[in-house]
């Protein structure tokens, strides 16, 4: 008992240490990429006579997301809220401010700490299982031995397949934005002016969208497999065990609710 | 036979993926940025479909191994 005690303490404490460590590098983080995009345009539009708040304000948003992202240790916030809120400062920013982060080095230097931002944000938000092992660490004595269930032999091939697959997708929204030449020319027609800071921008959101869509559409899902195998039998007994008359209906429910969808598609589509 | 089937949609529908992703690049340099949301939503989707049935095949082919 003495000693159970010992290691929940110890577990404890390195949860603690953890924690510590993830709010010092999603503090960093987050104050590096808002310092890369908004610390020169801030000093500028203090410099004026009359700065303008509401401008300082969008600015500053980024960094209240990221404090309270921060402590509530919230997926959303951090990973979502604090990225959406670069947008209005980004749309707000003068031609000098954004000339200079449209610069190759720039882009480059952002996109490298967005991209360790969102790991180290997804990697901290919530507990990550390793296979065949449960969530919180410690075997449960109501868990039985036969519910783990190891998928080790095909796993790698299986993983190794889709992770392929997810980083030829960023070759290709990467080739797409920077070389390809159809996507070259509607930009030239659509932002005559500035055609290759609107490609930064598409890239910079492309590059973040990918990663939202590898965390947590791929890694997730994927790491998670043991417990997803465990959801998935409850949901199959579950079902099993849902009256007959029950699952027609909740069939007849989703099957009419995807026939709506489906006619208002069509009708939109002849209607504008 | 059908943890074959489930692997082969998985695989088709996370490659197809990128149709949807280069769809959404040409929208938003159309400046249609509705138009390429609503792709990249559909991108999401459709990747998430592929993950899922991936996952299945593994769970079919480990029930069979078991």
């Amino acid at each position: 008992m003495h000693s159970n005690n010992l290691q929940i303490l110890g577990l404890g404490q390195s949860r603690a240490s953890q924690s510590g460590l993830w709010a010092l590098l999603i503090g960093g983080l987050g104050l590096s990429l808002w310092a890369q995009v908004f610390y020169v345009p801030l000093t500028d539009e203090l410099r004026f006579a009359e700065p303008s708040m509401l401008r300082m304000l969008t600015y500053l948003a980024p960094l209240a997301a990221l404090l309270v992202g921060g402590i509530l240790r919230a997926g959303f916030v951090t990973l979502l809220a604090f990225t959406v809120a670069f947008v209005p400062g980004i749309l707000w920013l003068s031609p000098s401010a954004l000339g200079a982060i449209e610069q190759p080095w720039s882009m480059v230097r952002i996109g490298v700490t967005l991209a360790a931002y969102v790991a180290t944000a997804a990697a901290g938000v919530g507990p990550t299982q390793t296979l065949g092992r449960r969530i919180d660490g410690a075997e449960s004595a109501v868990s039985k031995p036969e519910a783990t269930r190891r998928v080790d032999g095909v796993y790698p091939f299986y993983f190794a397949l889709r992770g392929l697959l997810l980083f030829g997708l960023l070759f290709v929204i990467q080739y797409a934005i920077f070389r390809d030449p159809v996507v070259a020319e509607k930009l030239a027609q659509s932002y005559p002016t500035r055609p290759e800071a609107a490609a930064t921008f598409i890239g910079i959101f492309s590059f973040f969208g990918w990663c939202v869509a590898a965390y947590s559409l791929f890694f997730v899902p994927l790491m998670n497999l043991e417990y997803a195998a465990r959801r998935l039998d409850r949901e199959v007994n579950a079902t099993l065990e849902t009256p007959g008359r029950t699952r027609r209906v909740r069939v007849a429910l989703w099957g009419g609710l995807a026939i709506l969808a489906s006619a208002t598609g069509l009708f939109l589509n002849f209607a504008i | 036979m059908r943890a074959l089937i489930y692997e082969i949609l998985g695989l088709i529908f996370v490659a197809s993926t990128m149709i949807f992703f280069y769809q959404c690049i040409m929208f938003l340099a159309e400046k249609d940025y509705i138009a390429g949301f609503a792709t990249l939503a559909i991108g999401f989707i459709v990747l998430r479909g592929g993950i899922e049935m991936g996952k299945m095949a593994l769970l079919l082919r480990r029930e069979r191994s078991a």
